[in-house]
């Protein structure tokens, strides 16, 4: 042991753990280390390191100098005398001294991820630092692993020696935890192993790690994997290793001679305490009065005392101001007890079943012809939704047959995400959409129920009704803020169960206040919060108390609720926490004590099984109608087995997609499918269930089978056009404009005229590249038509491929931003051009324009211009290609991102003139003719092409009485890949898409629709929008407004708005447009937050919801309609009866009685759910 | 008799029987009919709403008295003197306070999901000052009649201009409907019709204006030039309170100039006073003293801090997006006092940058439009006259525009003077139109277009700081870009700092931890510097400090002395001047002895 002033301390208190070395200064020998998790408790754990340090190795309060760093390194070090280092700076510090050889480091922690590049200067040989670290978002750290890890139940050890070669890899998405969780538990329940599911998360992570926080840049080697996961879990290292020298390859980067790659991605020794190490480093080189330990003594005191203030500061009283308060709400909201309905013995009990297999609990009842529960029973889902139902089968059965009654059911409906599995498995009479499910069960307790918020394991779905119809619903996206589940995962990671959330959390008489919106970022509050010493009933408190919010103002957004209407009906498996409940009630009221009214708050008496109960409701209501159940019997229940199916012979290759299928082979008695040719053999009274496809091409093996379906979906798709598909083809196709190009000189005698007969004989051979993005599918014909008309043949313009999921991942790792997805595509789209097409056929050029604004037939509005971060685009583009070497230089190709005004003609020209004049050996007068016929060409596929077919589908809709569906959107909505074929998911339901730029406007139409308007001197034209929107100076907000108001006008359009994760110009607009379309009364549906990855379930459940209900809406117009003619021919009627009763009383005046009221049909579920037949 | 007047009688008197058409019974009997169907087949169908904006209520004149003007989104100093600047002109005004987190989260309550955080900040603000405001007792009512709010607009790209909706919605939602929200175009000035003259767009306002904006920027220079050398801890910060109150009573009692005496009655009789008056104003501008003597008295206020320029600062030049760049509060995460506190001197930005900026761009749109009238409408070359008309309105729109930028920077730079030489020039639009065009292109506006990457380069090549930290708010458009841009330039030029901080209404930790991991290679450099410098002098720091000591006058904020090319930080450009110093002192003495 050294002297005690010749120890530094080096302290990293980081998200997860703490770590610690003493090192002797004069030796540099490590005296001490450790390395543990402090659970949340990190001043304790600090205060016990120091403890043994002080014991084990004479640190010395006055004499040992101590520095920190990590997360929460700040926090601690002024108890301790400490001097704190930045963690980036500190393991830099580390590694320039042990590795000098090091070319870059990968440090991956419990909630940060951390980048350092050495890059060297060839000329100076001097090092520059490249240091990047996460933002707030914790996506892509060690976090996202513990919470997988947790739900996955894989022990420590184990998930150390988890792999990554060898296994299957599925898509995973690795940027957000939150995103993770729902793509794991869709992986598990569809049967893939916990191995290839970790597995699938390591190489999600370290792809998200490469492809954000490099910002672009090359790792150098020698790599060095530092951070808890890197040291400790074989799978991380072994991805690293897989992927790095992958990226080498890829971008040519030399590497040492004669050394395999693999080994230049390095674990060092003691890599854990990196740096603490780097604190060390940083004390020796300080001045000696720096960081002189100050004992631990104040650090207990912040323990037992300070941290104590610092949360009075901080938090507000708990989730009721007094006993007696809670007291009346316990008592208002006390749970009915429901008692099972008794039995007789020998008793038939005739019953329908509901069946909710949801995401994290399956639920099911009994209702009896009269539609009352009998009985019911609700269990956490185990995984699999054919176990989880089989035991609610034998749960049920149970509570008859052990009364000694049997069980006859009338029919089973489903719902839940498991809906149709278990229709095809138990032979349901009927599969419903959640959303309906739970309405119908809301309705059938409370027909005068205003809002039914519906809070449940993964989903939050809000109902608005009016008059008993449903006027609105929102459901959550992708993102599970606010759900149950993470309700329920904080408890059970606190050594909770569930069911005691509502007491614990009322047992804090304060509680931190957590900002509401991504769980992510709630998941690092906990993390804080406890940090701070607050107490995991406080933070159940907290958390409970953020539930309103997050659905109220994050979700759905409605901050004005009394809007709404006074009835509200809580129900969801949530709504058992009565803390949750106190929240909620608490929220809403409060957002009614400004209108002096009271809500009237209601939590559903089977808040549970609500969705089990409509499920049940709906095969009643079948029942009644003469229905018979298909069932296949409760005997036959009990004897189904099941053997899922998962590899490379279920893969489906009818389209790129390429999906990796789970089949669900089924033993039911009566099934025989083995004549069905398939890899994997059907064996004899078995039933193949498909999953996992994600379209329904997927649904079948054999080719031909396939056929009959794609048969089948491509006439629907005939008959219901999709114009946003058509726009995406017609945006980059030829106009064959004339070829303006000047004739050949047939003299050149100076330099200049050699040069240019050169340049124009050049123009023959030319290939363009062009990134399909953004605006250019809105304008691309204007470009295309303009360098065709140069001479430059059709086919020499080379687009690059639509977006999709695999160009997205090529080229995604030279990215340094993070803006909204379609910006984030450039980078990839120019080097699918690079790496693709340029490989097959050089190029000479890639024309990627920043475009300013765009042309406009939209009158009165204040400019015309696109959104910056589009127009921008292409100089991050360039940014990306050229930071690290010109790599369009390096391929001889001139990258061209020329700034462009389509919606000044002239100044176009000039523009055009100004780049290419010398590339093409251009004219002014050549250059002229070029711009009007590309202005030609836009304007035939503006006109012709997509008004013209526009024109024809709204023809359709309005002879036969049907719906189309509007986008309103954004150009680069279009593309596929951004827009995830949602719009195609409508066209298979039997409605045309139209599009903002679709939208006929013709005067006939558009007179017809806005002409009131115009003649009240609200607008002045069908085409101006500033009665709606006052700061329409960009184009396609402005479109946008436009399109929606149309909506808004006409009888046979509702409104389908898309929108991107990030979208700037969106979001000012989000009320303006959805009001627009809202306040004529016309259905208004949206998917929000697009981004990357594609959320296949929420589509799915989103789009039933919303085929749901145009059904219903389709036949409320047809209804009107018919009544209509109805009631004309009785007006007729009554008219010609009145004169002729008019003229034979000429001197009488009084109206005579009404005629007998004529008998007309009660409605039925119109633009509603039916309450009672 | 009675006296009351007769009342008109309306319609038919009820004792009489209307007799009506024939025609007209039957089509009332029908609609009362059709009425009674569709009722009964639940189809009927009330009036057809439709959406429309909100209604703007006026601010008008006669509402001046009762009415206070709020605005904010500037630093307190800025919005001091605009406060009494707006009062010298008779306006009842008064700034909104720092928006503050709780403000975000008022923001996003009643805002628009998936905004950029400066509309949450300064939108939940205005929300959280009006329930302030009933809180103190004020009804709704009165709050939306008896204030105004006013803030700048502009027509795009980025969605800034769209804010003033997003007041609107907010207010809305929180109960506020009708809550009158006044527009002032960055380009266009206000609307006057809009305005109904409540607010009067004049000479006299935009001088107040500017003269307030610009002894801001230069004032909030000095101050954060001071601060972080001052040896008694506090002090910079009470002379700036002082000097503020100061400067805020000269600007409220300055009157507008008017031509008044015989002199202007007789040009009023020629009917020139008009043209008159404003050109007074103008000269009155330009060479009236009356502020300079107050900024005088402040300069002596602020060179009685005592400071010690020897102590190593890295210096971090603060770029961004406006209001990421200028706010002091949780918008930034109090950022500037975080840096002075973990030992950074930080160069805040001017406001006066971003006025250049639209004025050379202005400038820059008419050189490129230069002869496309011509073009447009096929004008021959040789049309003399109407070529040489359209060079002629282009050369005078260049020409007022630089006269404006001319008499913009002689302004600045007088109250630079009067403010003891020791705030930043403005940075020249031209050298940052060349240094950043090659990464972003100059013609794309939105946001701070080409300025952040420019700036960058302008700072860091002309040795003026050690690092730039770029403070944009989460989802800012432009400012996202131009990070991707950045990527570039920050490969391009080796020894550049250059961090980018998305501020948002949380993580604070997370982004004062990112700050301290660049602000520790800034440290190191200015160290390194410091070093290279002593070892260059053959001083030690000691000696320096003693021959500071020694000499009261160096210990002054207003003491002048050299930047040597290549030498950043003020520590070591002091160290050489004292050298330089104590070596013609040596020289001196010997030279006596």
């Amino acid at each position: 042991m050294g002297s005690t002033n010749n120890l530094i301390v080096g302290l990293d208190v980081g998200s997860t753990t703490v770590k610690s070395v003493v090192v002797e200064v004069d030796t540099q020998k490590i005296l001490w280390s450790d390395y543990q998790r402090h659970d949340t408790k990190q001043p304790e754990k600090c205060l016990e390191f120091l403890k043994r340090m002080e014991a084990e190795t004479g640190i010395q309060t006055g004499e040992t100098r101590i520095f920190v760093t990590g997360s929460g390194g700040g926090a601690i070090a002024p108890y301790i005398g400490a001097k704190f280092v930045q963690e980036v700076n500190a393991v830099s510090l580390a590694v320039e001294h042990l590795y000098p050889e090091c070319g870059s480091v990968v440090e991956l922690g419990g909630q940060d991820a951390k980048i350092i590049i050495f890059k060297e200067d060839p000329e100076t040989g001097r090092k520059k630092k490249i240091p990047s670290m996460n933002d707030k978002c914790a996506g892509g750290t060690g976090a996202v692993i513990d919470k997988i890890n947790a739900k996955l139940r894989i022990p420590a050890e184990e998930l150390c020696n988890m792999g990554y070669v060898g296994l299957k890899l599925h898509p995973v998405a690795g940027k957000c935890g939150v995103f993770a969780e729902t793509d794991i538990n869709g992986l598990q329940k569809s049967g893939v192993p916990p191995n290839e599911l970790m597995a699938s998360l390591f190489e999600a992570i370290i792809q998200q790690n490469l492809a954000v926080l490099t910002r672009g840049n090359t790792l150098r080697p020698v790599v060095l994997l530092l951070g808890g996961p890197n040291t400790y879990i074989k799978g991380m290292r072994d991805c690293w290793k897989h992927n790095i020298p992958k990226v080498w390859e890829e971008r040519s980067f030399p590497l040492p001679e004669g050394k395999d790659p693999r080994d230049l991605v390095q674990v060092p020794e003691n890599a854990q305490y990196f740096a603490a190490l780097g604190c060390v480093r940083f004390g020796m080189d300080e001045d000696p009065t720096l960081g002189v330990y100050q004992g631990w003594e104040k650090l207990e005191w912040y323990i037992s005392v300070g941290r104590q203030e610092e949360k009075a500061k901080k938090g507000s009283a708990g989730l009721y101001r007094s006993e007696v308060e809670l007291d009346a709400f316990k008592e208002r909201y006390k749970p009915k007890k429901f008692i099972p309905r008794t039995f007789q013995p020998g008793e038939r009990v005739r019953a329908f079943m509901g069946i909710d297999g949801g995401s994290t609990s399956t639920k099911a009842v009994l209702l009896s012809e009269d539609a009352e529960v009998m009985v019911k029973c609700y269990q956490l889902s185990k995984g699999n939704p054919l176990e989880d139902t089989k035991e609610m089968f034998a749960s049920l059965r149970q509570q008859v047959e052990s009364q000694g009654a049997t069980l006859e059911l009338l029919g089973i409906g489903s719902t839940g995400y498991a809906k149709d599995i278990l229709k095809d498995v138990l032979r349901a009479d009927v599969a419903i959409v959640e959303t309906v499910a739970h309405t119908e069960a809301a309705l059938h307790f409370y027909p005068d129920a205003d809002v039914i918020c519906d809070v449940g394991g993964q989903d939050i779905k809000l109902i608005i009704l009016q008059d008993g119809r449903v006027k609105d619903f929102k459901l959550n996206t992708q993102c599970s803020a606010g759900n149950g589940y993470f309700l329920q995962s904080t408890c059970v990671g606190f050594g909770f169960d569930v069911k005691q959330y509502a007491d614990i959390a009322f047992a804090a008489k304060s509680m931190p206040m957590f900002g509401y919106g991504c769980a992510v970022f709630m998941q690092s509050d906990i993390v804080d919060f406890q940090r701070q010493g607050w107490k995991p009933e406080e933070i159940m408190a907290g958390l409970a108390n953020v539930l309103p919010k997050n659905i109220w103002l994050y979700v759905s957004q409605i901050p004005n609720l009394a809007s709404l209407g006074r009835t509200f009906v809580l129900q969801g498996g949530t709504q058992h926490n009565l803390a949750a409940v106190k929240a909620q009630v608490d929220f809403i009221e409060s957002r009614f004590k400004d209108r002096g009214a009271k809500p009237n708050v209601i939590v559903h008496e089977h808040c549970g099984e609500s969705g089990a109960i409509g499920a049940a409701l709906e095969v009643r209501r079948l029942y009644k109608r003469g229905q018979r159940t298909q069932f296949i019997g409760l005997d036959a229940v009990d004897q189904i087995s099941y053997v899922t199916h998962r590899n490379e012979n279920t893969r489906c290759y009818f389209c790129k997609n390429k999906c990796m299928r789970t089949f669900i082979d089924v033993s039911i008695a009566d099934a025989d499918e083995s004549w069905k040719k398939s890899k994997i053999p059907i064996a004899v009274g078995v039933k193949r269930l498909i999953v996992g496809n994600s379209c329904e091409k997927g649904l079948v093996e054999d080719v031909n089978d396939m056929r009959e379906i794609k048969k089948g979906l491509d006439a629907m798709k005939k008959d219901n056009p999709n114009m946003a598909e058509v726009a995406a083809k017609a945006a980059f196709k030829s106009y064959a404009p004339p070829v303006v190009a000047d004739p050949l000189p047939k003299y050149a005698f100076t330099a200049s005229q050699k040069r240019r007969v050169g340049l124009m004989k050049k123009r023959k051979e030319m290939r363009i590249g062009i990134p399909r993005i953004l605006n250019m599918y809105s304008v691309g014909p204007i470009f295309s038509a303009y360098f065709e008309a140069l001479g430059i043949p059709a086919e020499n313009l080379v687009y690059s491929d639509y977006t999709s999921e695999q160009l997205y991942k090529d080229g995604a790792k030279r990215g340094a931003i993070d803006p909204c997805f379609p910006s984030k595509v450039g980078i990839p789209h120019v080097h699918n051009l690079l790496h693709v097409h340029h490989k097959k056929k050089p190029l000479d050029i890639i024309f990627c324009p920043m475009i300013d604004d765009l042309p406009s037939d939209l009158p009165f509005a204040q400019a015309h211009r696109a959104c910056p971060t589009v127009t921008v685009t292409p100089e991050s583009v360039k940014a990306a290609f050229t930071k690290e070497g010109d790599l369009f230089k390096e391929n001889n190709i001139l990258f061209l991102n020329t700034f462009v005004n389509p919606a000044n003609h002239t100044l176009l020209a000039k523009q055009l003139y100004d780049e290419f004049k010398d590339i093409f050996g251009l004219s002014w007068e050549e250059n002229l003719a070029a711009v009007q016929a590309g202005l030609k060409a836009q304007e035939t596929f503006q006109n012709d092409v997509l008004r013209g077919q526009g024109r024809e589908i709204l023809r359709k809709l309005e002879e036969e009485d049907r719906i189309g569906i509007v986008v309103l959107g954004r150009p680069y909505h279009n593309d596929p890949g951004i827009n995830h074929e949602i719009l195609e998911e409508f066209q298979k339901i039997g409605y045309p898409v139209l599009t903002q730029a679709s939208l006929p406007t013709d005067e006939d139409i558009i007179w017809r629709l806005f002409g009131e308007d115009v003649k009240a001197g609200t607008i002045r034209h069908p085409m101006d929008i500033s009665d709606a929107w006052k700061n329409s100076y960009s184009e396609n907000t402005s479109q946008k407004i436009w399109a929606a108001k149309y909506t808004a006008r006409h009888p046979n359009l509702v409104a389908l708005e898309l929108s991107s994760f990030k979208c700037g110009h969106d979001a000012p607009i989000y009320t303006a447009v959805e009001e627009t379309v809202t306040t004529s009364g016309t259905p208004y549906f949206s998917f929000k937050d697009i981004d990357e990855n594609k959320p296949t379930g929420s589509i799915k459940i989103r789009v039933e919801t919303i085929g749901y209900f145009l059904k219903r809406y389709r036949e409320d117009i047809i209804y009107r309609k018919q009544k209509q003619a109805e009631i004309e021919a009785r007006l007729k009627e009554l008219e010609a009866q009145l004169r002729a009763e008019l003229d034979s009383r000429a001197d009488s005046l009084a109206p005579g009685p009404p005629p007998p009221a004529y008998q007309v049909e009660t409605p039925i579920g119109i633009n509603a759910i039916r309450r009672e037949e | 008799m009675s006296t009351a007047p007769m009342n008109r009688i309306h319609g038919t008197p009820r004792h009489l029987v209307q007799i009506a058409s024939k025609e007209e019974l039957i089509q009332q009997r029908l609609a009362e009919e059709r009425l009674r169907l569709e009722r009964e087949a639940r189809i009927e169908r009330g009036e057809v709403n439709h959406f429309h904006k909100p209604i703007e209520r006026p601010f008008t004149r006669s509402q001046r008295d009762i009415t206070t003007i709020l605005f904010g989104g500037l630093t307190w100093k800025h919005e001091k003197l605009v406060q009494a600047a707006l009062a010298s002109l008779g306006y009842r005004c008064a700034p909104l306070p720092v928006p503050n987190k709780r403000a975000f989260q008022l923001g996003k309550e009643y805002g628009n999901n998936g905004q950029c955080n400066p509309t949450y900040f300064t939108v939940g603000n205005l929300v959280q000052f009006c329930q302030s405001l009933e809180e103190q007792g004020l009804s709704k009512q009165e709050i939306i009649d008896r204030y105004v709010f006013i803030t700048a607009g502009a027509c795009g790209p980025c969605r800034f201009g769209m804010y003033e909706a997003e007041y609107r919605l907010a207010l809305r939602n929180s109960g506020f409907d009708g809550f009158r929200v006044l527009l002032f175009q960055q380009e266009g000035g206000l609307n006057q019709a809009e305005m109904e003259a409540g607010l009067e767009m004049n000479l006299d306002f935009f001088l107040g204006i500017l003269n307030a904006m610009n002894i801001g920027d230069i004032i909030n220079d000095v101050a954060y030039q001071i601060r972080p050398f001052e040896i008694n801890p506090g002090e910079t910060d009470r002379v700036l309170d002082e000097c503020m109150d100061r400067l805020h009573e000269a600007m409220r009692r300055r009157r507008p100039w008017r031509l008044d005496g015989q002199l202007g009655a007789w040009l009023k009789k020629g009917g020139l006073q008009g043209t008159a008056e404003y050109l007074g104003k103008f000269l009155n501008q330009l060479y009236s003293d009356e502020l300079m003597s107050a900024l005088r008295e402040v300069r002596a206020r602020f060179d009685s801090i005592a400071v010690d320029r020897t102590r190593v600062k890295p210096l971090v030049k603060i770029t961004g997006e406006f209001w990421a760049q200028t706010t002091e509060g949780d918008g930034n995460f109090n950022m500037f006092r975080f840096l002075e506190k973990e030992g950074a001197q930080v160069i805040v930005e001017p406001i006066g940058t971003w006025i250049c900026y639209l004025m050379h761009q202005a400038k820059q749109e008419a050189r490129d439009k230069r002869g496309l009238d011509l073009l447009a409408n096929g004008v021959s070359k040789w049309n003399i006259p109407k070529v040489l008309g359209s060079h002629v309105n282009t050369q005078k729109k260049l020409a007022l525009l630089t006269v404006a930028e001319k008499i913009f920077k002689r302004e600045y730079n007088r109250i630079i003077d009067a403010l003891g030489g020791l705030a930043h020039h403005l940075a020249d639009q031209y050298e940052l139109q060349r240094l950043g065009h090659p990464y972003y292109n100059t013609r794309a506006s939105g946001g701070e277009g080409h300025l952040e990457v420019a700036k960058n380069i302008y700072y860091s090549n002309k040795d003026l700081c050690h690092m730039v930290l770029s403070l944009k708010p989460f989802g800012c458009m432009p400012s996202t870009q131009s990070d991707g841009a950045q990527s570039a330039v920050v490969a391009h030029y080796k020894d550049m700092i250059f961090l980018p901080i998305e501020t948002s209404g949380e993580g604070d930790v997370n982004a004062h931890s990112r700050v301290q991991m660049a602000l520790g290679e800034a440290k190191m450099r200015a160290k390194k510097e410091m070093k290279a410098v002593l070892e260059e002098t053959g001083m030690t720091l000691e000696e320096v400090q003693g021959f500071a000591a020694e000499h009261p006058e160096m210990q002054r904020p207003m003491y002048k002395y050299g930047h040597r090319k290549g030498v950043i930080g003020v520590a070591a450009n002091f160290v050489l001047h004292a050298a330089e110093r104590m070596k013609a002192a040596r020289r001196a003495r010997v030279y006596v002895q």
